[in-house]
């Protein structure tokens, strides 16, 4: 049943086929195509090949926003995960409404609007203004300044985009972690495994898959992410938390350039695209 | 039975999927029969006028919304349908900040609306594009010199070919804002700050720690690479005139300056304005503003309303001044800012459009805009027409903001692409305050910029 | 022995005070802008910006909440409840035959379909990088400013993952069970609509989840796509109150507090169902 080709696979799958067909790749083909062009105010002014990509690839400003790019993805990544997975076996080791409550709370960040969520903590992290240095300034301590400062703005959005994802990192882990029959951890104790060792030789190769899912759609989520970067930070001070996302949208919607910025949105598609690939390669999927 | 279950599956599923297909068809037929339909309506209009129609609005203003300006574009909406019966006007509220992106791109696709806002502070030469009908195929011819003078002001004739295609609303001038309270609690008469040294020493006053514990700031600026809004660097270019070349290089990169940077620094170091203005926008400043932390900011006045609405102190303690004249020699300029507000070249009704943006700029109209929109009149009428509201020192910010548009306002240059001043400015001076470089260097380097991606 | 007990309740004591600790913070670190929007939604418009900042003792006021709801907001609601339920509704189904196809049926262009699925992942995550080339796109072939234009969107947005759950919940069920049952004459459209689904019902919950938190919080496509405030989805009019005449933090807060409590209640009823609907297969990969 398997082994035979069998028209009924593409009539079930031809809907799904259609809609992601034509509701997202070919547009791709629109943003390849201004990207070749030299198109200021919508206005087509000439037809300039590559030349778009090579000022990217030329200007030591997108170079550097695209390293602090990955590196905040990065970063953030490892936040999540780590927090995600913590948080995951807390509530398998845990019962009842407090498993529920611990879930509930560690899924709120997932699912409220991320302008709002930006924006307020933006304002909690205010200098003068803020909540945070309002109740250090009540203990006693001195003010900190957090998205004035070069190094401490990139912690900040670092851990607001962390912050954001905690949540999906917990659900996916703790999905993986239920379903690890519940005999082999079973039979690792009856042979004397420490707690530490069943985690590390039991649970941890089983929650590779997870894992890797996690990690590569919240990658995919940082390293997209338009909304906290514009909202927190808007780039600043200097350019010292500057995205590839913020660049695009910078050009598209404040200089029009709308040839220069499809063209970093086709860059950004083509990472994402691999992202995605060296996923499917590292949990050996088939079809 | 195997067999038959394998056909009756195939017949269900086919059938499913024309469904499928044919909804999709519909789905995507329906755009050409309706333009169709319209195109006959448009001909059908031409033989029996009273054919109903309907005309679209982009704005951000939202008539169905609580505020003034939305009640005041209802009410003219409403008029306007009493006076053509046979038109409906639909508004499509959009957010401010992609509405102008949006709407280049649908003009450039052919669904643009009929009327659309688009901003100004970007550049005049959209116009040029061939985006908007001008207002001489429309209803211009009708106006006497009369009506024509009463409009006429630098955002009139904005275009290089003497005709028109915009009408300027929404608009925004800066200046100073500031607390009456404070500055008579500190014993400063806001009449005698006449050079900007002056509003230095009085922000040097108005720069304390107050009862709960608050660090209050002299004068509160914005220098985020990603805002519009103005500040000193730019001030101190725009009133030396050494921004650009007339041709358009920039040329930004000179002692004017570097002086004007090395003194925004000197400020900082007073305390009078708090070091993260490099990371503060337009919105943060105004935001600390009505939570107190700034004696004066300077700022675009479409914000007063919003700031006396929500301030926790006396609203009527809010106060605007023209910005002080920076060096002894020449005269302060601001950047003229607002909404280019014009019918689309590609519109199907461009005849009752062309009515409806008169009727949003007539004089009735801009009285409402003046009185329940808390706009700058657009008219010189109407600054006597409503001579008794001017008078309520409550309004009197309007006048401050109608005298700053109309003596010292700096447009953008119709002949080259100038927005990425801000950019250019704020930048450097980040690279300066952050980074420590060389304001000489930082501003090369971002003029060089600019210059690049003119070319 | 007695001291042995005693030491034992101690240490699940102090481990009990250290969880409860660590409970505390992560509902202070999760739950602070939340509150924090919360009680500056209940503020009076004076009080809102206040400093310093007003924590229990301002005048509770429900303003903003009459602000939004005059401003439509509960139109907004309706309209993007609708979307999601149309989105659910007809993308599951199709997601769950797809998801069927991949599973259990050879096909041409297989390869195909699973290369526009893994294309399909980034492009809707990173949807905000295309949204020009989409409004082009779509004014192209006429699918702007219509009542199912953003149906078809949010379906077509979380049709890769919602195939992908849906694909490791099928894969967890033994294809003897539907041998046999269509040996005992179950049709194959009654296998795939009724039986599956049943069998595999955490999966197809967890990806109508999936589905409707995306929609619910949809901004960037929804904010162009769709010029008409009559089918403006629920995140356009949050963002309407960081005007272009400043922000209105009252009813903004007002407004996102009022948008998370229909995730929250869906969330707390389907909760349970998401961990288990992933775990049956989303993380086999």
């Amino acid at each position: 049943m398997k082994q035979k080709r069998n028209i009924i696979g593409n009539l079930l799958s031809l809907p799904a086929f259609m809609l992601i067909l034509f509701v997202m790749i070919l547009p791709v083909g629109y943003a390849i195509y201004y990207s070749l062009l030299d198109c200021d105010y919508m206005k087509i002014t000439g037809f300039v090949g590559l030349e778009n990509y090579k000022e990217f690839f030329a200007s030591d400003l997108m170079m550097q926003t695209l390293f602090r790019t990955f590196v905040l993805s990065f970063c953030s990544l490892i936040i999540s995960l780590l927090i995600g997975l913590l948080l995951a076996l807390w509530i398998h080791g845990s019962k009842g409404p407090f498993a529920f409550a611990l879930q509930i709370v560690g899924l709120i960040p997932w699912v409220t609007s991320m302008v709002v969520a930006a924006l307020l903590w933006q304002w909690i992290l205010q200098t003068d203004t803020g909540l945070l240095n309002y109740l250090i300034s009540r203990i006693g301590l001195d003010k900190i300044v957090i998205l004035n400062d070069k190094r401490n703005a990139f912690i900040a959005l670092t851990i607001v985009m962390a912050w954001r994802c905690v949540g999906y990192a917990m659900v996916q882990i703790l999905a993986g972690l239920k379903s690890i029959p519940r005999d082999y951890e079973e039979a690792a104790e009856v042979d004397g495994c420490g707690k530490f060792q069943v985690f590390r030789y039991i649970r941890m190769p089983l929650l590779k898959t997870p894992l890797l899912l996690s990690a590569i759609i919240i990658t995919l989520s940082n390293f997209n992410n338009l909304t906290v970067p514009q909202v927190l930070t808007n780039g600043g001070p200097g350019n010292a938390t500057r995205v590839l996302s913020l660049a695009m949208y910078q050009e598209g919607f404040q200089f029009y350039r709308f040839g220069f910025s499809s063209t970093i949105a086709c860059i950004m598609f083509v990472i994402n695209l691999l992202l995605v690939i060296s996923y499917v390669k590292a949990v050996k999927y088939e079809v | 039975m195997k067999r038959n279950f394998a056909i009756h599956v195939n017949r269900v599923i086919l059938l499913l999927l024309c469904v499928v297909l044919v909804i999709s068809c519909t789905a995507c037929g329906q755009p050409n029969t309706s333009s169709n339909q319209q195109q006959e309506n448009n001909q059908n209009a031409a033989v029996a006028e009273k054919e109903p129609i309907e005309i679209t609005m982009w704005t951000f203003l939202d008539p169905n919304g609580t505020d003034g300006r939305g009640q005041t574009l209802k009410k003219i909406i409403e008029d306007y349908e009493k006076e053509f019966p046979y038109v409906t006007v639909s508004v499509e509220t959009q957010d401010y900040t992609t509405l102008t992106t949006k709407f280049l791109t649908a003009s450039a696709v052919g669904n643009a609306p009929d009327i659309c806002w688009v901003e100004s502070t970007r550049s005049p030469l959209i116009i040029e594009d061939g985006h908007f009908i001008p207002f001489e195929d429309m209803f211009l011819d009708e106006w006497s010199d009369e009506d024509i003078a009463d409009v006429k002001d630098s955002f009139w004739d904005m275009a290089g070919d003497g005709k028109h295609y915009t009408a300027y609303m929404s608009r925004n001038s800066v200046s100073i804002v500031y607390r009456q309270d404070l500055f008579e609690e500190k014993g400063i008469d806001p009449n005698s700050i006449k050079s900007w040294d002056d509003l230095v020493e009085a922000a040097k006053k108005l720069t304390y720690v107050d009862e709960n514990g608050m660090q209050v700031y002299g004068l509160g600026q914005n220098y985020a690479e990603g805002t519009n809004g103005t500040n000193y660097v730019i001030e101190a270019l725009l009133s030396t005139d050494k921004l650009f070349t007339p041709d358009g290089t920039a040329v930004w990169n000179n002692e004017t300056a570097v002086d004007a940077i090395n003194y925004q620094k000197e400020m900082i170091e007073m305390g009078i304005t708090p070091e993260y203005c490099v990371s503060a926008t337009f919105d943060d400043v105004v935001t600390d503003f009505i939570a107190g932390k700034y004696a004066m900011i300077m700022s675009g006045n479409t914000r007063v309303p919003k700031i006396k609405e929500a301030c926790a102190y006396d609203p009527d303690a809010v106060q605007c001044m023209l910005i002080p004249q920076l060096f002894d020699d020449t005269d302060m300029k601001i950047i003229a800012g607002g909404w280019m507000v014009g019918v689309w070249s590609g519109s199907e009704h461009p005849y009752e459009a062309g009515k409806f943006l008169e009727a949003m700029i007539s004089r009735e109209a801009d009285c409402m805009w003046v009185e329940t929109g808390g706009q700058i009149p657009m008219r010189q009428s109407t600054r006597e027409t409503l001579k008794d509201y001017f008078a309520d020192p409550d309004n009197a910010y309007l006048l401050v903001a109608q005298e700053a548009l109309t003596n010292h306002a700096w447009m953008y240059p119709n002949n080259f692409d100038s927005t990425g001043l801000y950019l250019g400015i704020n930048r450097a001076f980040n690279s300066v305050m952050v980074n420590g470089e060389d304001p000489m260097q930082a501003l090369t380097q971002t003029a060089e910029d600019f210059n690049i991606a003119a070319s | 022995m007695r001291y042995n007990t005693h030491y034992e309740d101690r240490k699940k004591t102090i481990g009990h005070h250290i969880n409860l600790g660590i409970f505390v913070l992560l509902c202070i670190v999760n739950l602070t802008p939340f509150v924090w929007g919360l009680i500056t939604s209940l503020k009076t418009e004076r009080e809102v910006l206040q400093y310093p900042p007003k924590f229990l003792f301002f005048t509770p006021s429900l303003e903003h909440y009459i602000t939004i709801f005059e401003n439509n907001f509960f139109h907004s609601v309706l309209v993007t409840l609708g979307y999601s339920a149309c989105a659910i509704v007809i993308g599951v189904t199709f997601g769950l035959m797809a998801a069927y196809a991949m599973k259990r049926y050879n096909f041409f262009g297989k390869k195909a379909l699973f290369f526009a699925i893994l294309c399909g992942i980034p492009l809707s995550i990173g949807s905000a990088a295309m949204v020009i080339p989409n409004y082009v796109y779509f004014s192209t072939v006429g699918l702007i400013d219509r009542w199912y234009t953003l149906v078809i969107i949010n379906m077509a947005y979380h049709m890769p993952m919602c195939t992908w759950i849906i694909m490791s919940g099928i894969e967890g069920i033994p294809i003897e069970i539907e041998e046999s049952m269509a040996l005992d004459g179950a049709s194959k459209p009654y296998i795939i609509f009724r039986m599956i689904p049943s069998l595999c019902s955490p999966s197809i919950a967890s990806a109508a989840l999936f589905i409707f938190i995306g929609t619910w919080n949809e901004y960037v496509s929804a904010s162009v796509i769709v010029n008409s405030n009559a089918y403006r989805p629920i995140q356009v009019s949050i963002y309407n109150y960081l005007g272009f005449f400043g922000r209105e933090w009252g009813p903004l807060t007002a407004a996102a507090t009022a948008a998370v409590l229909p995730s929250l209640i869906i969330f707390a009823i389907l909760g349970k169902y998401l961990i288990s609907g992933l775990t049956q297969g989303a993380v086999k990969g």
